[in-house]
């Protein structure tokens, strides 16, 4: 058996099967992957270093944490866009951008990230939080055409992720198991960011690794070219 | 659903122009022949959800 483990691993599990476990996790998410995503998630969101009067779209914003940053970071002028598969997530992001006195500043929709209902070339910038592991592989280089045709002209796309770039970690391999074998809970895994943005064609303008509970995660930002 | 979203949403399948029908709740896309349902003030802006109208 060859001894790098470099193969990313599938997804196996349907879109309907996705929005339903999201539709049944998405009250309480927040006390378990939540957590832990919220220190790398706030450090993406700042490296992707968004202006006031800016239109930034999130992708899969689930409980909406960054979503509400996203609304005090373009201001009064700017707008905040989000898209998410899971009728659960939206209601939740719903009620905290009301009670936040944003939901003014945002637009939700309910769709697909592989065929996003916007125009060419309209936002600033967009972002991704622990959802670009969520897609199967072949779709990652769908999902990265489809963001650079909605960003604008030297539009920056944010994204942190699992990684598998520390491919031999004993907890990678555990990880990359339990997707496997219950690919409907564990249903995200870890996939190369960097690499995945550079072969759609990004700039890549800022890239750091980070580690989530001894696995590995990165946060890259690129721009889309001219 | 404010009129001015319109420049910036379109269809998802051929990212054509959308037509808001307020009475209805809908966005719809002629040449596909969709109608994209609006509930409770959100767009559901998913192909396999769309209604087919003539």
């Amino acid at each position: 058996m060859n001894s790098k483990n470099n193969r990313i691993l599938r997804v196996h599990r349907t879109k309907a099967q996705a929005k339903e476990s999201y539709d049944k996790i998405s009250r309480f998410y927040d006390y378990f992957a939540g957590v832990f995503e919220k220190k790398y998630r706030n450090m993406a969101l700042e490296r992707l270093n968004i202006k006031r009067g800016e239109t930034v779209l999130e992708i899969g914003f689930g409980t909406g944490h960054c979503l509400k940053q996203i609304a005090e970071s373009v201001g009064e002028t700017g707008k905040g866009y989000g898209i998410d598969i899971s009728s659960g997530m939206l209601e939740v992001t719903k009620k905290r951008l009301e009670k936040a006195g944003l939901i003014d500043r945002v637009e939700l929709y309910r769709g697909d990230a592989l065929k996003m209902p916007y125009r060419n070339n309209k936002f600033d910038a967009v972002f991704m939080s622990f959802t670009l592991d969520l897609f199967d592989t072949p779709e990652i280089p769908k999902v990265f055409s489809e963001i650079k045709r909605i960003l604008k002209q030297k539009g920056r796309l944010g994204v942190v992720s699992a990684s598998k770039e520390d491919g031999e970690s004993i907890l990678l391999k555990l990880y990359e198991w339990a997707h496997e074998r219950f690919p409907k809970y564990v249903d995200c895994r870890p996939i190369y960011v960097e690499q995945s943005l550079k072969d759609a064609g990004y700039e890549v303008q800022h890239k750091e690794t980070v580690e989530i509970l001894g696995l590995s995660g990165e946060i890259v930002i690129g721009a889309s070219p001219s | 659903m404010d009129k001015k979203l319109l420049d910036i949403l379109a269809c998802p399948k051929c990212k054509g122009d959308l037509e808001y029908d307020e009475k209805n709740q809908k966005l719809i896309c002629r040449k596909c022949k969709l109608a994209y349902p609006i509930k409770e003030d959100i767009p559901v802006m998913l192909i396999d959800e769309a209604d087919k109208i003539q």
